[in-house]
């Protein structure tokens, strides 16, 4: 009687050591698939990274019509105000001169005396 | 009883323990890889800016390469019409001036008589002849007898005949070898050279 105690006490014990021993297997394998799974993640992620900048390299190797066109309409924007610049600067000649008339019809005068 | 709840703990507790781990390990790629993908939004939007950047300013020294020869064209064709504008205005003014001056006998007069008192000091010679413009003989004449009352007899002064000219005198030694010419003319040539340096310091300095 005695003998089969101890025997099925061992039994019981190499059956706990078991049922721990696959748990524990169970959570090596639940923590290998989180490792694979947190792998595709990144593989993933790299991925799109890699297409993001494939696609900017390809928007970035040609400018937009349309940022020409503006870049070009302000330059031209600029030669136009140097044109209306030149034009007022030729205004304030104009006025000037006409402020000076008189002044200067006078020197004309005295010039046409002196010799 | 107790060594089978034990167990139960044991293995309860591995489980936790793994489920943890999952989730950490997952949690942490998901972190990442939001990371990665921020990286890589920012440096494909800097090198769309900085690529963009660099054609924009490409765009840029083209255009201001086209633009360079209008703006240059603009500032000579700016300096040369207020050139042109001065010159013109100051030609009216002394036409003007010419106008006013053979209008009125008197300033007429006033203008021989200073130019033959300019011939006389210019000319070095004992005889000068007076050559009228067409048809003011008469006037130069009467003018020239004037002068001469002022001169006290040297030089001698004799009226020579009528040239192609619109006012004024020219005056030559008698021996033909000096000149002195005295047109209204030849005194507005002189007169624009003699003004305009003045005029254009003051128009540039009044239109500031």
């Amino acid at each position: 009687m005695g003998e089969k105690r101890i025997s099925r006490s061992i039994l019981r014990e190499e059956l706990d050591v078991k049922v721990i021993l696959e748990e524990r297997q169970k959570a090596d394998e639940l923590i290998a698939e989180a490792r694979r799974k947190a792998e595709e993640i990144l593989e993933e992620a790299r991925r799109k990274a890699r297409e993001m900048l494939e696609q900017a390299e390809k928007e970035a190797s040609t400018l937009p019509g349309d940022l020409v066109e503006e870049e070009r309409r302000k330059l031209y924007e600029e030669l136009d105000k140097v044109e209306r610049a030149y034009e007022e600067e030729l205004q304030s000649v104009r006025t000037a001169f006409n402020h000076a008339r008189e002044e200067i019809r006078r020197l004309i005068y005295e010039e046409m005396f002196r010799w | 009883m107790e060594q089978r709840s034990l167990v139960e703990a044991i293995v309860q507790e591995i489980r936790r323990v793994a489920q943890e781990e999952a989730q950490k390990i997952l949690r942490r790629a998901e972190e990442e890889a939001q990371r990665v993908l921020e990286e890589a939004k920012e440096r494909a939007s800097r090198l769309i800016e900085e690529r963009r950047q660099r054609l924009l300013e490409e765009v840029r020294k083209k255009v201001l390469s086209e633009l360079a020869p209008r703006k240059l064209e603009l500032r000579h064709k700016m300096l040369l019409e207020k050139h042109t504008l001065v010159v013109s205005e100051v030609n009216s003014l002394i036409a003007e001036v010419i106008s006013e001056i053979r209008g009125d006998p008197q300033k007429y007069r006033e203008y021989l008589m200073e130019a033959l008192r300019a011939a006389v000091s210019s000319i070095a010679a004992s005889s000068l002849v007076v050559h009228p413009c067409k048809g003011e003989r008469e006037l130069v004449e009467r003018v020239v007898g004037e002068f001469k009352e002022s001169l006290g007899g040297s030089p001698e002064l004799a009226v020579g005949e009528e040239i192609g000219c619109s006012g004024g005198v020219v005056v030559r030694s008698s021996d033909g070898r000096v000149y002195f010419n005295a047109t209204l003319d030849a005194k507005a040539v002189e007169v624009k050279e003699r003004v305009l340096p003045r005029v254009f310091e003051k128009v540039a300095r009044r239109a500031k």
